[in-house]
């Protein structure tokens, strides 16, 4: 804690007194938010850290169903209906801590557009996504099961229409679900102490937290279930038929056997479809394995790459009671995380690999808020950012997202052994296109004749922009969260003063965007601490 | 794996300097101690003598059909009780016999067709210019008939789940915690050998990938659509240049200096490709236009400028995806072979055609195969699969490794038709990799557990 004490009067800051600095309030609204901006920084600033999230737990979701089927009539494509509300609620939504648990939830329990079965089903995509934005801030166990039984899960990790096994053919159920549930949404695939460490065996070997015939039992759990508007079993469904409603169930479809879970607690023979579902999902849910996976997933995709031992055991041990023995209260993780001495104070203590890189939409989105995008028509045709970005919001390779939790650049920092699940997707060309998206939004004048275009408002920068100085200061608290380096400065003031400032609005609009496009091509500006 | 304690990682204060480090070597991403103190340039210690460089120009081509192939009907059973067995485990995703493209005989003496979609890669088995190799996948050791679930056998870890097996594709050594690829691992022993070379050895089409991942050299990520530079860069050498001073400047966290020497690598490398392309000869040759065609219509591209960017030597990375076919397989699995069918011809003939048949070998790689067994419209994930392997200087027309009995519960049965590998990934990386230059000598630097098992060529390549 010397660092700290070190710093003087931002330790005040840090720990709550009085007013927040700004600049911390930005960090802070930076892992919370799409991005920070001028109004929300302020009101960070005044009522704190704690009061905000509090405030933030306690406003009501806003929805991605609705937006997208308001916006269909302005769309040919209903895909690019979904990604334009995407964008308008991740951008405007006043409930940004939901919205953002939520991005980060779809980058955990996974669907994606980029598969065939979902690739011409946008409804279901929105409302697989409300669906996390309802959840994103509740229960882990509601979020389980409500994930299950969505027909957009059900289709992409094919479930949907799974039946129970033929022992004359010998047809075996689809496996499918039942291993990405256990892998990626819920335990991993070896075990875990309450730190996120791995169990080791007395030769010193990671245990593995199930084997192929535990997946073989649970395969057999999800058996029966299909669309809710069919009157049949089966798999086929005319889009212009489908809900989003959860799917259902048919009995006699259902593998009703007697099966073994983890654990070796027995499902016995003879149950409806529903307890073998509530059974099986309850086993997972109360799976020590749980809390410390969940923590560390959501740790990294908020936080940090690389969160301490004892970071993960306190988010745990929030996972398993928030305090009134309720487990899986997300609401209460996610303060915790945030809160946390680690998310506070780690960028202080480890200069050098605290933090993440951010990933390329956030990068995008960041700067989008910060300078308040808006287009003529109110739509925010952003749509498809795969190109540009290596990235769209529900349109991932596989289920193994983007970028893997495991991911380590080659070089420096696999050779320190760090993670870096983020650079994944931050190929040398991949980061060249980035930075061109982001540097042509800069560039791109209210004139533009794509209507539906958001376009940054550059005012408040020009009204700064006679002196380099001011301007530097407004946006490194904006976008940097008051940490821009002395060398940062130095290089964007240079590139600030190749336009002397005449006095006018155009060289002043044109210093502006030198010190903006300095700053998101920056280093210092990819890496959130 | 040495993970640092957070105490430690407290104490460390990394220098502020070295970001060209990875600049200086070829495609390296810095380097950079195990204890973080002390990033330098990456280990390469150059040889003495320096290996004399190798004549000739050559390319592997790794596909990655991502998802994991059903290699069972991708070669299946076509005639007598194989077929019938096949059959009766398959169900409704048995491809009618009448259907098969015939491929002549496995070493079991039992004849193959292949799916009705590869129509050109049966003619070019017909020309002896594609090989087959049966029921390879990621070993420990080797596996007795038998022998699969008995006490006793040494098994790789994570059977069956996506990102570890193909993890253990690319890597081998099955269990092994080291995140390099034996292509990187190849591209470092050959590095030291193409002092000319203007690109690194990996090249990638298909985003970043663990196989060309080496301890210095590691794969470069291109746009198929050709070299990229941003915008604001244009115009302006004054902003250009305080942009080339922006990111050689010293950071001070880790991960802003990798993305600094990121982007310094790729502007260094589209620009060396934008130049050599700009001479690029018009193709003649026709790709179909997915993401596959598109993919390998852009390694003919750059195969065909290799003499003005001084390459003797790339292994180039593309890839296909949608191959977990858990459900709706007949449909997906016919599209899916279709494009690679197309596109592997077209790329056999863009080589033709610059005289580089010999030249260049294109093999298939895979997640893992699938369960013989189905769930109806569907399969899941398996273990061996069989593989392709295109080119030239390919001994084609004939099938290598061992067929096993496609039965489910048959000798190598793991569980539901998941059959165990008769050839190691090692064995079909190193006949690839002596093809490309590698002494045998120097084998178990890429592959360390090559040793374990009988052969380190499995003869497919002359």
């Amino acid at each position: 804690m010397t660092a700290v004490a070190a710093t003087g009067a931002k330790a005040a800051d840090l720990i709550g007194i009085g007013l927040l600095d700004r600049g911390e309030a930005a960090r802070f609204l930076t892992q919370t938010t799409f991005g920070p901006t001028r109004d929300e920084i302020d009101r960070v600033a005044l009522i704190g850290r704690d009061a905000w999230l509090l405030e933030q737990l306690g406003k009501a979701p806003t929805l991605h169903l609705p937006r997208f089927q308001a916006l269909q009539a302005s769309f040919v494509d209903g895909r690019d209906a979904r990604l334009a509300a995407w964008w308008e609620l991740s951008l405007t939504a006043p409930d940004q801590l939901r919205q953002r648990v939520a991005f980060a939830l779809s980058e955990i329990l996974v669907v994606s557009e980029d598969d065939g079965q979902l690739s011409n089903r946008p409804m279901q995509l929105a409302a697989y996504y409300d669906l996390l934005v309802r959840n994103a801030l509740g229960n882990y166990r509601d979020l389980m099961e409500e994930v299950t039984l969505s027909p957009a899960m059900g289709l992409f990790l094919s479930h949907l229409g799974n039946d129970k096994p033929d022992p004359v053919s010998g047809r075996r159920p689809d496996e499918n679900y039942a291993r990405e549930l256990m892998q990626l949404f819920s335990l991993g695939l070896w075990q875990l102490n309450r730190d996120g460490s791995a169990k080791l065996d007395a030769q010193g070997e990671q245990i593995p937290t199930y084997d192929q015939a535990l997946i073989e039992e649970y395969a057999r759990v999800y058996t029966g279930w299909t669309w809710a508007h069919r009157s049949t079993f089966g798999r086929g469904s005319v889009v212009a038929d489908e809900t989003d409603a959860p799917m259902k169930v048919f009995a006699d479809h259902h593998d009703a056997g007697a099966k073994t879970l983890i654990g070796g607690t027995v499902l016995p023979a003879g149950q409806t479809p529903e307890q073998d579902l509530k059974l099986a999902l309850d086993s997972l849910f109360q799976h020590g394995n749980l809390p410390p996976f969940i923590a560390r997933q959501l740790i990294i995709k908020l936080v940090t790459s690389n969160p301490s031992a004892a970071f993960i055991d306190r988010i745990a041990r929030v996972f398993e009671n928030n305090g009134l023995g309720v487990r899986g209260d997300l609401g209460r993780v996610v303060m915790a995380i945030f809160l946390d001495p680690e998310a506070r104070l780690g960028f202080l203590s480890d200069a050098t690999v605290y933090g993440k890189l951010k990933e390329p939409l956030l990068r995008f989105s960041q700067l989008l808020r910060a300078l308040n995008a808006r287009s003529r028509s109110g739509i925010y045709g952003l749509g498809r950012t795969q190109g540009a970005y290596g990235q769209q919001p529900l349109g991932a390779p596989s289920v193994f997202n983007f970028f893997s939790p495991h991911f380590q650049q080659p070089g420096a920092i696999r050779d320190g052994d760090w993670y870096s699940p983020e650079f994944q997707l931050q190929t040398e060309t991949q980061g060249i296109l980035i930075v061109d998206g982001l540097t042509r939004r800069i560039q791109l004048s209210s004139s533009t004749t794509d209507d539906n275009a958001p376009v940054l408002d550059l005012m408040p920068l020009v009204a700064l922009a006679a002196d380099a100085e001011a301007l530097l200061d407004d946006l490194d608290v904006l976008l940097l969260g008051g940490s821009m380096s002395a060398g940062l400065r130095e290089l964007a003031r240079a590139a600030i003063e190749l336009t002397p400032d005449a006095g006018d609005e155009a060289s002043r609009l044109q210093r502006a965007r030198s010190a903006l496009t300095f700053i998101v091509v920056s280093p210092e500006y990819a890496v959130q601490r | 794996m040495t993970k640092q304690t957070r105490r430690d990682f407290l104490t460390i204060t990394l220098p502020a300097a070295a970001v060209a480090g990875g600049l200086a070597a070829c495609g390296g991403g810095g380097g950079g101690s195990a204890d973080g103190t002390d990033p330098v340039v990456p280990p390469v210690v150059p040889p003495d003598p320096v290996p004399p460089t190798p004549e000739g120009y050559k390319a592997l081509v790794a596909i990655f059909l991502f998802g994991g192939n059903d290699a069972y009907n991708t070669l299946v059973p076509s005639e007598g009780s194989a077929y019938s067995e096949y059959a009766k485990a398959r169900l409704e995703l048995a491809l009618p016999q009448a259907q098969l493209l015939d491929m002549g005989s496995a070493d079991n003496g039992v004849r193959f067709g292949a799916h009705p979609a590869l129509t050109e890669l049966q003619a070019l088995y017909g020309q002896n210019r594609l090989a087959l190799l049966a029921n390879v996948g990621p070993l420990a050791a080797p596996i007795a008939d038998g022998k699969v679930r008995s006490a006793g056998t040494l098994l790789p870890p994570r059977l069956f789940s996506h990102n570890d097996q193909s993890d253990q594709w690319q890597k081998t050594a099955a269990g092994s915690l080291e995140s390099v690829g034996w292509a990187g691992r190849a591209a470092d022993l050959l590095a030291q050998t193409l002092p000319g070379q203007q690109l690194p050895i990996g090249i990638t089409y298909n985003g970043s990938n663990l196989l060309q991942v080496g301890r210095s050299q590691v794969g470069f990520s291109l746009n198929t659509s050709g070299p990229v530079e941003a915008a604001f860069l244009r115009g302006s050498l004054a902003t250009r240049a305080l942009y080339d001073q922006l990111l050689a400047a010293p950071q001070e966290h880790l991960f802003a200096r990798e993305y600094a020497s990121g982007q310094q690598r790729g502007q260094i490398y589209n620009a060396r490709m934008g130049s050599a392309l700009a001479g690029a000869p018009a193709s003649t040759v026709s790709f179909a236009n997915d993401r596959l065609g598109q993919q390998l219509a852009a390694v003919a591209k750059l195969i065909s400028v290799r003499a003005s960017l001084g390459v003797k030597r790339q292994i180039f990375f593309v890839g296909l995806g949608g191959f977990d076919t858990h459900a709706d397989q007949l449909s997906r699995h016919q599209v899916l072979l279709r494009s690679l069918s197309q596109n592997l011809d077209s790329f056999y003939r863009a080589t033709e055609a610059m005289g580089l048949a010999g030249n260049v070998t294109s093999f298939t790689v895979s997640d893992f195969g699938r369960s013989l067994t189905t769930n109806g419209d569907g399969t899941d994930h398996g273990w061996g699969s069989h593989q392709l392997i295109l080119g030239g200087a390919v001994r084609g027309g004939r099938f290598y490794g061992q067929m096993p009995d496609l039965v489910p519960r048959g000798s190598r049965d793991y569980a539901g038709g998941r059959f165990a590998p008769t050839s190691a990934v090692e064995q079909y990386g190193s006949t690839l990799l002596q093809w490309f230059g590698i002494p045998a000598a120097e084998m178990s630097a890429v592959f360390p557990n090559i040793g374990r098992f009988a052969t380190g060529n499995l003869g497919f390549l002359g």
